[in-house]
């Protein structure tokens, strides 16, 4: 390396030194070499569940460890050893997305029941709460299997089935849990699976109809009662060209539909069946639809012949087709001519044409004068079949995927795809019921109803970039999280367009508000007139001030490649005609006081920019004031501080006179670069420029640090003066990924991962990160104060994927800030996306692609995160008593003594709960009370008492 | 060939306002089936009036009856009269009347015959805004009881009128009822039964009156209008189900079925997006269509399991704009509702198969095409409305294609030499140029006109010299006009039947050439045994009517055809010729007058001033079989190798039989026999557009239609065809190659209807058996129902789809070829085609080498001018857009 002069030139206490952190390492070395002489202990540290699916498995030396040493040494594998000093541990995973299958009411409508990726949860209706998550040990690295269907029992309503692609079928009791872990299996690929209670000699039994693939061009149609499924044979019922498709029955299952492409088949149960399964026997039809069936449902009427046997009388089928059409087919079955000679009449469907794209879902209505739709264009439709005319639901939050009619019909539960789950009663069109999980970019675990036709794009099959989150200061439980308008709708571009934020309160687990903090086309079809997608902007960077007050967010916008044509003129290629025209704000919002309401400050166009808007890296926040500082690639650094707006020389204050304020710049400071003698504001040419700024913990310095070339340049500035203090060499191998400081140290990201002590001016241990270049800009660096830590995930490094596609795993390993022994260090299932420290606890919260948070925190401190009310045994107890609850907690069997008790004290308090819970007063009842006369002539104060009371006094049960 | 493809010639077609079909259905007597004439009538806002025969699917545009200056026809009723069983055994088929309204106070009857308007009838009442036919009194089995029917029409100012059309009369009879409101707009009249209308008004009522004494029997009430239109709501359209019920379609865009025997409405259904001009309703009562302003034809059937209770099954757009009119025809074999609108093109919706089977769009181009060429001049006329145009195209293509050539040249190539407005209030009927392009004839239904060119060296070599020449006419006018070959006769048709052949004289003058006209001669057609039955009912002798009119190469032959398939032919002899010449008997001047219609006999008739030449009929004519199909080509073969003094005559028939005959002898010519219509390539017989006409190259015939241009040679054979299905195909393609009369069965996309159900009959869904169908058009009945199957793969797809495959192989057997003359060759390159003329290249050949060239097997060379006028170069009104209607 070459002489190198400061760029300030002034000398300081500390004086700037070329580094070479090889030689610094080398004792480190020496030391790390000694302690992995010992063989690497199983650790006796608590992991929550036995399920080794669904939880964390631990690292041990077969899986390819993120971190090496950074000398090369082979030998070198760290994370896999515990200090048996630290406690560190990985909660049980909450959260989840929910798939694109139909949600379950219970028959009293009292709980609805959701699958998601990795388990079911069971939700109470009355108060939107999680009663019960109940996990499924389906992981997406064994043979790619994914829960395809879940239906209710019919014959004992206590129970759901459950069935996933790779053969396993669950029968779940949701209302304890039970079943989980003990799966049937058969050997195929379920495609769907239907279920219904047919009369048999010995009573009604469920019969699961399994539409599954028998290779790879045909399925079978295979019913099994329960002892078919013990023993794996079911009875055959039909093939099926197609290896994708829907099941459904009606009518006691004396009429299936099964839909492969465009074919319908139709099974109709032969009068003749002699009551037991073994002789279910079934005619079927097939005719093709005119379009690929995305979504049917059936509607059945049946009338009791004159022995007293239940026939079937009509049949009307539904079909939701590919590209938006919704066919209805009446009276299918005689149509086939069931019953009345052999000859078919002419099927004529009727054709309704609302939806754009493809219907997503249909259902009839309870009583089959109205169908509802919904799709792609978050609209819910009603079709009043007699008159033809369309009612709509407008403006729902995302794409809708799944509609089902509640058993009354008194309801609607909608699933959209923004992972939220509603009911919405039918008379007033109002939810009654707001399940939201989280919404982060996933991994889908189906393709999409609009993927079934060919489209101009393909929506990203990969995870490029980091979730965007932070932490509210002042309500840590709070998460502020970037998002898009549900999944589908943001995964559109090479960087996901994520345009709002997510307010989510991990605490409840409820999303609490969505702002848009950029440019957004909610509900709009948000198509061009090629049908190409329109790309919002993302957001790349989100930070709160110390305070808690002030929220400051980058997003970025390039225009996508094809639309960049007609601005290629002369030697432009298109990655410059994109950069010309990229769009990069930085933007200031107040924050309210529940961090429910965003208030935006200030837009700054360009905070970084040469003859062109040039990239924010880094965005940082002052820990002591509330202040911020941006790096860009225009190799500054930007300070950011608010101070009064002013108009015509006054104060400008709001309506209540609270004075307005404005953020600005309020100091550049020129970095110097290695190579360069004085930065100039000429158009980088560099293509790979990197960067980070990170404060002191005492925000009395700013590091910032920016690379260029594979040298990057670490420069210490003081904030009160925006003098450079020191510049450090040689920290960096590659992009400039992270920097942050805990303490006297720096940690540093970049192709190594590197502590460094800024005191004592030498780097305290290194290490190598192994990963892919796709895996690179996922993987994260997080301090916590509190636990003086820092934890680092990675994706695992894998050789068959190059991409970070789904299956792809994640590393996360936390380290002391004194020791290059990791304290911890785990291989989660799924990718992480997020990894925030979790603020005034020690710990972190890591959400994964599976839209899964996890909190990982030291000794007993648990994290404010939910858990279920069973979990808790503050179930509804209207069926269960509370020993049940209890026993229900119990049969998790991993829940620590510690949490034993905490659930026994929660039984304890249970009742008094529960009565709140019961308790609801119509506001008109009690202004019956209040608003009787006026306030002089109001009746005695004892008597209002006791009317009120006795509205919210228990009243006395019917039995 | 060398192709100038022009589309800067116009041709405005007009938008149509009515559609009408003259039977409801077929009767159910299959030996009457065979003699009743359905024609459909086409009313557009220019009022013409068009007359198509759906022959059986192939849809002829028989005639144009052309309009006049600020008419238009805004509906069209047939009243079909009852048949007549004779004392002989006999049945005379009902009588078939035409009557049209144009907002005007009169309705008029035409006269098909004579394509002219027969009876015009008026009152003292305001402009008739609706017309509708009493229903027939109907005896047993619903056969029609003789019976006078009324018509009724409304008016703008509220009133029902009673016309009577008794005793083949048409006369205003009274006034039925006059609703007491004012600006109430009879816009929709229906009939319940015969002595019930029901009638839609601008007023948001439909109102139900007794024919007998005009007594209102009930008004029903629409309501008011949707918020923020207007208030009123407009009935447009009106309909009654074979039980009874009303159906009506109005300004809302709603569909309502109002019960039949309370008046009370049933059921509302919200079909379109903006107001329903039109409904059909099937002769059964089980569909319902109806169109609108969204430009949507909407499909309405009864709910499975709900009687009484309707529901819209799909709608499609088959229109570019407004739907205006819809009328439907079912029977055995043809099933089809017909819809036009403001975009000019009528559609043929399938009734019964629909969605099963594709709709078919006919051109809106007409059949006869109205573009003529001068070849020797290089002009090219068009003519429309009241206007004639002459296109000068200066370079041969040849030229233009050799040379250096820019866009600019193309566009210089063409010039308009003339524009002729002919006076008058009637529109043109016909025009023709002769070859050296110095005398033009046009007719109209009151004149004929007659103008000598002359390109004036005065005003430079573009610039032309029109002179009107006058000529004696009666004042009739002409359907259809023609000028030989050597420019020495015009030759027209008067009253659609009467042939009438008059002399050219040009003497040279002073000023130059001067043309006179002799006093026109009658020419006798030969009297054709038809059956009187015929003639007195149906269509009358509608059939008679001459369309097409031909010379021979050397002016000596003069023939004409009809629709109903009769050639005539003259021979010019000298005067010096004896008498009992080499074909003339020397009975001559008897046997013509033995032969010559019964109503020839008129003052004009014999005297010719110049007797050394006379067209004589040509005896051995009788011969010529009557053809199956109306001819759409009548031409004689120029270059076909002949005798001297012998002629070849091409008929190409509607149905695309091609026809070589050989008049003189009254025979078929020998390539003819060889070459049955059958053995005609698959792609010609296939396509469903009707021919339109020839250019000759040498031997070859290039024939097109609106959509193909086809070559035939008719110096080679055409190939064999393999000789297994050669009889079936021929036998059986005619029927069931169209389907129900619409486009044909929809295979390979999916329908909306499956076309095929099928039952699993192995344990586990191994093997399947199509299941029978029940056709709702009972294919057994007809006897065909076997080979329906059997020929499913050659009759699917739609028309372009089936073109598109087509195409490409056949243009690679040219090419492998090579070397070797191809006997036929085919392009959908060009469409829609209005019409291809010859042009002589600019240094023509002289005939004696032409000759030697035609001798020796050489094709000379062809220039022609092809004009294309496409459905989208239409001036059309803007559209209205509705919701969430999207232009991509």
């Amino acid at each position: 390396m070459g002489a190198h002069t400061d760029a300030n030139g002034e000398t300081a206490a500390l004086k700037k030194r070329k580094r070479t952190p090889k030689d610094e390492a080398s004792p480190l070395n020496k030391r790390l070499r000694s302690k992995s002489k010992t063989t690497p202990r199983k650790s006796d540290i608590a992991v929550n569940s036995t399920l080794a699916d669904s939880t964390p498995s631990r690292s041990d030396d077969k899986t390819a460890l993120v971190l090496k040493e950074s000398s090369g040494s082979a030998k070198a594998v760290v994370a896999a050893s515990q200090p048996p000093r630290t406690t560190w541990k990985v909660s049980r995973p909450m959260g989840g997305r929910v798939l694109d299958i139909d949600p379950i009411f219970s028959p009293d409508e009292r709980h609805l029941i959701l699958t998601y990726n990795t388990s079911v949860q069971v939700y109470s209706t009355a108060d939107s709460l999680l009663v019960r998550r109940i996990e499924l040990p389906v992981t997406n690295s064994e043979n790619g299997g994914y829960i395809t269907a879940a239906v209710l029992s019919r014959s004992s309503t206590d129970h759901i089935w459950v069935a996933s692609t790779h053969g396993r079928i669950w029968n779940i009791d949701w209302k304890t849990g039970a079943g989980a872990e003990t799966p049937l299996a058969i050997n195929a690929r379920i495609v769907d699976m239907t279920l219904d209670v047919v009369e048999l000699k010995d009573g009604k039994t469920d019969i699961l109809l399994v539409l599954q693939a028998l290779d790879e061009t045909k399925a079978q149609l295979v019913a099994y009662n329960r002892s078919a499924l013990a023993t794996t044979t079911g009875k055959v019922l039909h093939t099926l060209e197609g290896t994708t498709g829907l099941v459904r029955s009606t009518a006691g299952a004396r009429f299936i539909t099964a839909a492969t492409g465009a074919t319908i088949h139709m099974g109709l149960l032969r009068k003749s069946f002699g009551d037991t399964f073994a002789s279910l026997d079934y005619r079927f039809y097939s005719f093709d639809a005119p379009d690929l069936v995305a979504c049917l449902d059936l509607q059945a009427s049946t009338r009791i012949t004159k022995k007293g046997r239940e026939e079937l009388q009509q049949v009307d089928l539904v079909l939701g087709g590919a590209r938006g059409a919704i066919y209805l087919y009446s009276d299918v079955a005689s149509k086939v001519g069931e019953g009345s000679g052999s000859k078919a009449g002419v099927i004529q469907p009727r054709k309704q044409h609302w939806h754009r794209k493809a219907v997503r879902s249909v259902k009839w209505s309870l009583d089959g004068n109205y169908l509802i739709s919904g799709g792609y264009e978050s609209v819910l439709v009603l079709w009043q079949l007699d008159t033809g005319k369309l009612s709509f639901l407008p403006h729902l939050s995302a794409t809708i995927e799944n509609i089902v009619i509640s058993p009354q019909g008194s309801s609607y539960a909608i699933h959209l795809d923004d992972n939220t789950v509603m009911v919405i009663s039918t008379e007033e069109m109002k939810p009654t019921v707001y399940i939201s999980g989280i919404q982060t970019v996933a991994f889908e675990e189906q393709r999409s109803k609009d993927a079934m036709v060919h489209r101009v794009w393909e929506p990203a099959s990969n995870i490029s970039a980091p979730l965007v989150s932070a932490a509210n200061p002042v309500n840590p439980s709070q998460m502020f999280l970037c998002v898009g308008n549900g999944l589908q709708a943001s995964a559109v571009g090479a960087l996901p367009s994520t345009p709002q934020v997510q307010v989510f309160d991990i605490s409840s687990f409820q999303g609490v508000a969505k702002h848009a903090i950029a440019r957004t086309n909610p509900t709009d079809a948000n198509i061009t007139s090629q049908g190409a997608p329109i790309i919002e902007p993302t957001i790349t960077k989100l930070v709160f001030s110390h305070d808690g007050k002030w929220l400051a967010s980058v997003d970025e916008w390039q225009p996508p490649e094809k639309d960049t044509e007609i601005f290629l003129t002369g030697t432009k290629t298109t990655e410059q005609v994109r950069q010309e025209r990229r769009e990069i704000y930085l933007k200031f919002w107040e924050v309210g006081a529940d961090g429910d309401a965003l208030e935006f400050v200030t837009r700054v166009n360009e905070a970084h920019h040469t003859n062109r808007t040039e990239r924010i890296f880094d965005l940082a926040s002052d820990p002591s004031s509330a202040r911020f500082a941006t790096i860009g690639n225009d190799g500054m650094v930007r300070f950011w501080s608010s101070k009064l707006r002013r108009r015509d020389g006054l104060v400008a204050t709001t309506q209540d006179g609270q004075q307005l304020k404005v953020w600005a710049c309020s100091r550049t400071i020129s970095l110097p670069t290695p190579g360069q003698q004085e930065l100039t504001a000429e158009p980088v040419t560099q293509p790979h420029r990197s960067g980070a700024v990170a404060f002191s913990e005492d925000g009395s310095l700013l590091f910032a640090a920016l690379g260029e070339r594979s040298e990057a340049v670490v420069a210490a500035i003081d904030t009160e003066t925006g003098l450079v203090r020191e510049t450090i060499f040689g920290m960096y191998k590659g992009e400039v990924r992270g920097i942050k400081s805990l303490g006297s140290r720096l940690i540093m990201l970049s192709d190594d991962l590197v502590v460094y002590d800024i005191v004592s001016d030498e780097v305290l241990y290194s290490f190598s990160l192994k990963e892919s270049s796709a895996a690179k800009p996922l993987t994260q660096l997080a301090v916590n104060y509190e636990s003086r830590s820092f934890a680092v995930a990675a994706p695992v490094p894998s050789s068959r994927q190059k991409s970070t596609k789904k299956g792809a795993k994640s590393e996360l390993v936390v380290f002391s800030i004194d020791d290059s022994e990791p304290l911890f260090a785990q291989t989660f299932p799924h990718l992480i996306t997020s990894l925030t420290p979790a603020l005034s606890s020690p710990g972190f919260v890591a959400i994964d692609s599976a839209a899964q948070v996890w909190s990982i925190t030291e000794g007993g401190d648990q994290a404010n995160m939910l858990r279920p009310l069973a979990d808790l045994g503050v179930e509804d107890v209207e069926n269960e008593t509370g020993a049940a609850a209890l026993d229900s907690a119990m049969q998790d069997g991993e829940a620590s003594d510690n949490e034993m008790q905490d659930g026994d004290q929660d039984m304890a308090m249970d009742v008094d709960d529960d009565d709140i819970h019961q308790a609801v007063v119509a506001p008109q009842h009690l202004a019956e009370i209040f608003n009787v006369a006026p306030a002089f002539a109001m009746p005695p104060i004892e008597d209002i008492f006791n009317q009120v009371a006795s509205l919210f006094a228990a009243k006395p049960t019917r039995s | 060939m060398d192709i100038h493809r022009c589309r800067f010639v116009p041709y405005p077609t007009s938008a149509i306002n009515a559609v009408a079909f003259s039977h409801s259905s077929f009767p159910k007597k299959k030996t009457l089936s065979k003699h009743v004439q359905v024609r459909l009538a086409i009313g557009r806002a220019n009022g013409d009036i068009e007359i198509w025969n759906p022959l059986h699917g192939v849809w002829h545009q028989e005639t144009v009856i052309p309009g006049g200056k600020d008419r238009s026809i805004d509906s069209l009723v047939w009243v079909t009269e009852a048949d007549e069983e004779t004392s002989d055994g006999n049945t005379i088929l009902g009588k078939s009347r035409l009557f049209s309204i144009g907002y005007t106070t009169a309705i008029t009857e035409w006269d098909l015959e004579k394509s002219k308007p027969k009876k015009h009838a008026s009152g003292q009442h305001g402009a008739i805004w609706s017309l509708g036919a009493q229903p027939p009194v109907l005896g047993k089995n619903d056969a029609m009881l003789p019976g006078a029917r009324k018509l009724v029409a409304g008016t703008v100012d509220g009133n029902l009128l009673i016309y009577s059309t008794e005793d083949d009369d048409l006369c205003f009879v009274k006034s039925l009822a006059k609703t007491p409101l004012k600006n109430t707009k009879i816009v929709s009249i229906a009939f319940q039964t015969r002595n019930v209308v029901v009638v839609g008004c601008n007023n948001s009522t439909i109102g139900v009156y007794d024919m007998r004494n005009g007594a209102l029997l009930r008004k029903m009430n629409l309501g008011s209008g949707i918020p923020g239109g207007p208030k009123d709501i407009i009935v447009w359209s009106l309909k009654c189900l074979p039980r009874g019920d009303i159906v009506s379609g109005d300004s809302t865009g709603q569909v309502c079925i109002w019960d039949g025997k309370t008046y009370t409405q049933a059921q509302r259904i919200q079909g379109h997006k903006q107001d329903v001009l039109c409904l059909v309703v099937s002769a059964d009562g089980s569909q319902i269509f109806s169109g609108g302003m969204d430009r949507r034809t909407a499909l309405y059937e009864p709910k499975p399991g709900q009687a009484g209770r309707w529901s819209k099954v799909y709608h499609r757009r088959y229109h570019s704009h407004d739907v205006k009119t819809m009328a439907a025809f079912e029977g055995t074999g043809l099933s089809v509702v017909v819809s036009g609108g403001q975009d000019t093109c009528p559609v043929v919706i399938p009734l019964r198969s629909a969605g099963k089977e594709f709709h078919r769009t006919l051109s809106h181009l007409p059949q006869q095409t109205n573009l003529q060429s001068a070849p020797k001049a290089r002009f090219v006329l068009s003519w429309w409305g009241n206007e004639l145009r002459i296109w000068h195209l200066l370079h041969a293509a040849r030229k233009l294609l050799d040379g250096e050539t820019s866009g600019e040249d193309i566009r210089k190539n063409r010039k308009l030499l003339a524009r002729i407005l002919v006076q008058g209030e009637s529109s043109i009927t016909d025009a023709a140029i002769s070859e050296d392009g110095r005398l033009l004839v046009a007719s109209t239904a009151t004149d004929i006109k007659v103008f000598q060119l002359d390109r004036d060296a005065d005003f430079g070599a573009d610039q032309l010299h029109i002179k009107k020449v006058d000529v004696v006419t009666a004042n009739r006018g002409a359907t259809a006009v023609g000028i030989s070959p050597d420019q020495r006769w015009i030759c027209w048709v008067e009253e659609g039947t009467k042939v009438m052949i008059a002399h050219v004289t040009a003497s040279d003058s002073k000023v130059g050439t001067l043309c006179t006209i002799s006093a026109p001669q009658k020419l006798r057609r030969l009297k054709r045994n038809v059956l009187k039955s015929l003639l007195l009912g149906g269509l009358g002798s509608y059939d008679r009517k001459i369309t097409q009119l031909a010379f021979s190469p050397d002016s000596k032959v003069l023939s004409v055809a009809d629709l109903a398939g009769y050639i005539d032919t003259w021979l010019l002899r000298d005067a010096d010729e004896p008498k009992n010449g080499t074909n003339g008997s020397a009975g001559d001047e008897a046997s013509d007058a033995s032969l010559a219609d019964s109503s020839s006999g008129s003052s004009e008739d014999e005297d010719d001033d110049n007797a050394s030449e006379r067209w004589r009929p040509n005896r051995a004519g009788v011969h010529l079989p009557k053809l199956e199909a109306a001819p759409v080509v009548l031409t004689f073969c120029p270059g076909l190798p002949q005798e001297t003094g012998d002629h070849t005559l091409l008929v190409i028939t509607a149905t695309k039989d091609v026809l070589l005959f050989n008049p003189i002898r009254g025979a078929l010519s020998d390539w003819s026999r060889k070459n049955p219509s059958r053995k005609l390539p698959e792609q010609f017989r296939g396509t469903r557009d009707v021919v339109k006409g020839v250019v000759w190259q040498g031997p070859r015939a290039w024939v097109y239609g609106v959509s193909f241009l086809y070559m035939l040679d008719f110096c080679q054979d055409l190939p064999e065809l393999p000789a297994a299905d050669s009889q079936k195909k021929g036998m059986k393609r005619k029927r069931n190659d169209f389907g129900s009369g619409a486009g044909g069965k929809i295979n390979k996309e999916n329908p909306l209807a499956p076309q095929v159900i099928r039952a699993a009959t192995g344990p586990d869904g191994a093997e399947w058996v199509d299941m029978e169908m029940v056709d709702a058009d009972d294919q057994k009945s007809v006897g065909a129902s076997s080979a329906f199957e059997e020929e499913d793969d050659d009759t699917d797809g739609g028309e372009l789809q089936r073109l598109r495959h087509d195409q490409a192989p056949s243009s690679g057997d040219d090419e492998s070829k090579g070397s070797e003359k191809p006997n036929c060759w085919h392009t959908y390159q060009y469409r829609p085609i209005l019409g291809i003329v010859p042009l002589a290249s600019e240094k023509t050949m002289s005939k004696r080498k032409r000759a030697a060239a035609a001798a020796a097997g050489e094709i000379p060379p062809l220039e022609v001018a092809l004009v294309e006028r496409p459905a989208w170069e239409l001036d059309m009104p803007p559209r209205l857009f509705g919701d969430g209607e999207w232009e991509r």
